[in-house]
């Protein structure tokens, strides 16, 4: 019995250990950083001080980003949404026998990786690319338009990236929808339309719910695709950070945007985590 | 099927024809541009050669790259797959009083932004001098993929009866022979499929190599993003046509030899 106790045991500890180390021990020091004052040209002087927070928050600078990453992280899910839950709905409907390969494109594009669709979009956008080209063959314009290093190249690129987090939760709500439901509604009189607003989408929004979530939680937080994307012209709030970290070596104020971001995404983490435990309960 | 009216159809259709474009588009420009004969990025290419192929085969910083990033995903998900699929059976097999709290533990790699988690690895790293290092880029790499196995795993877990286990102890197997002959080729689907993930997670990665890769340790996302910023010949997309390639064999041969969409979707 003690035998089969330290195993249970024994079993989970290398998991935790790294955990623990990697995820845990590296949070509370960045929380610590936080509070550190910066003295440039030294890494950290132990002064306890609240004024990274205070230059987080009070200057407008900051602020404006702040805004703007929210704005981008709204825009980019609500066009998820829009895109995302037809063809979650598609995939949940089709009797196609392609059903299982649609369904494995959309999780390509992640496992792809976000650097080579970045690249993608500059094909897709830049001076000599695609639009362009096709732009000017077509005699719409005369010179090549700047499509690159914009916020909608940057909102475009992202959404691409994320479709699949708002398709996945989607797409596994609509098929606990017991399809013997609609067609009671159906056989009760409703027409298809009012079949799918009444019926339908009602019980698949707890999907709807965690992939709005899910996606903006990632969109607020992204920063290669905004760095290739947007360059110097779209800053979103990671990119302060990866600056602060990397170029200005200001690990304490880094921290603190970093503690700032974590508490944010920490919440809307927690809020979707909340909505798939009630929608399995349901079940 | 619910006959919906021939405009919402035609509407409908039109939606997911144009998300799937834009999931897939990208991809696809960037392998045609791989084949381009032109000196810059021009799409469409005004003809095609294998060039960029032969500039990428003679550039020792990307060859270099592909190593390390080849080492590092093997690695890492030998690591997080043994990890995992321990963690997985102690979770599924034991229950125990903070049940909940642990799973959510293994699970919180996958729920915090990678930023975030290459900035800490950072300040950490940095304390033990071991910034910069494969072993830290490793540590980094087992912790953002070691969720991916722990979930797959469970997944195949959940449909093997334990009186199986009970069978062979009973019959006189120790514990590591129950689990390394009974248990392991009973969820082997799970497992492989748990390294697989782990593996493209890993070779795809770029955030924590931001933060974290040294001199020596830069890995072929990061050595891309890195030369994206400054130029953007059709050398890169040859070399992402080559890590696209790779990506996709890894998938197509672990789906022909478990079936990775059966085995736990994530």
């Amino acid at each position: 019995m003690s035998a089969r106790l330290s195993i249970r045991h024994a079993a989970l500890l290398p998991a935790i250990a790294i955990v623990g180390a990697t995820l845990v021990a590296p949070a509370l020091l960045m929380l610590g950083y936080s509070f550190l004052r910066f003295v440039p040209g030294k890494i950290t002087d132990f002064t306890l001080t609240f004024e990274n927070y205070q230059r987080l928050f009070g200057d407008f600078f900051y602020l404006r980003v702040v805004l703007e990453t929210v704005q981008i992280g709204v825009i980019v899910t609500v066009l998820s949404l829009l895109l995302g839950y037809p063809v979650a709905y598609f995939l949940a409907r089709t009797k196609s026998r392609f059903k299982g390969l649609l369904t494995y494109l959309v999780f390509l594009p992640i496992m792809v990786g976000i650097v080579v669709r970045a690249y993608g979009w500059i094909v897709i956008l830049g001076r000599g690319g695609l639009l362009n080209s096709s732009l000017l063959e077509m005699g719409l314009i005369d010179s090549p338009l700047r499509l690159l290093f914009t916020v909608y190249a940057v909102t475009f690129g992202l959404v691409e990236a994320l479709l699949p987090f708002m398709i996945m939760p989607i797409l596994s709500s609509l098929e606990k929808v017991d399809r013997h439901v609609e067609e009671a509604a159906r056989a009760l009189g409703a027409t298809p339309l009012q079949t799918f607003w009444r019926v339908t989408f009602p019980l698949s929004l707890p999907g709807i719910v965690s992939g709005s979530l899910l996606v903006f939680s990632l969109s607020i937080t992204a920063y290669a695709l905004p760095a290739l994307l947007g360059g110097a012209k779209v800053k979103m709030i990671a990119a302060l950070a990866y600056e602060a970290m990397l170029v200005g070596y200001n690990w304490p104020f880094g921290s603190a945007i970093g503690i700032f971001m974590g508490v944010v995404s920490g919440t809307i983490v927690y809020l979707y985590i909340r909505s798939i435990g009630r929608r399995g309960s349901r079940a | 099927m619910t006959r919906m009216h021939p405009l919402l159809r035609w509407l409908g259709a039109t939606v997911v024809i144009s998300a799937y474009l834009l999931m897939l588009g990208p991809i696809s420009v960037v392998i045609i541009e791989s084949f381009s004969d032109s000196e810059v990025m021009r799409f469409p290419p005004t003809g095609l050669s294998l060039r960029w192929f032969h500039a990428l085969a003679g550039n020792a910083d990307f060859l270099s790259s592909f190593r390390v990033s080849l080492i590092l995903a093997t690695v890492a998900s030998v690591i997080s797959t043994a990890a995992g699929t321990l963690a997985a059976y102690a979770l599924v097999r034991h229950r125990r009083a903070r049940q909940a709290s642990i799973e959510s533990l293994l699970l919180a790699p996958l729920y915090v932004p990678r930023v975030l988690l290459g900035m800490a690895l950072l300040l950490t790293l940095s304390k033990v001098s071991l910034a910069g290092s494969l072993l830290g880029m490793v540590l980094g790499h087992v912790l953002i993929t070691m969720p991916f196995v722990v979930r797959t795993v469970t997944a195949s877990l959940a449909g093997i009866d334990p009186a199986i286990e009970e069978a062979a102890r009973s019959l006189g197997a120790t514990w590591r022979e129950m689990f390394l002959k009974v248990t392991v080729p009973m969820i082997r689907s799970g497992v492989i499929a748990g390294a697989v993930f782990a593996f493209i997670i890993s070779f795809s990665d770029v955030y924590l190599a931001l933060f974290i890769a040294g001199p020596a340790t830069i890995t072929l996302p990061l050595r891309i993003f890195n030369y994206m910023e400054w130029e953007q010949t059709p050398l890169i997309a040859a070399v992402s046509t080559v890590q696209i390639a790779l990506i996709l064999v890894v998938m197509i041969i672990a789906e022909k030899a478990v079936g990775l969409s059966g085995a736990g979707r994530l």
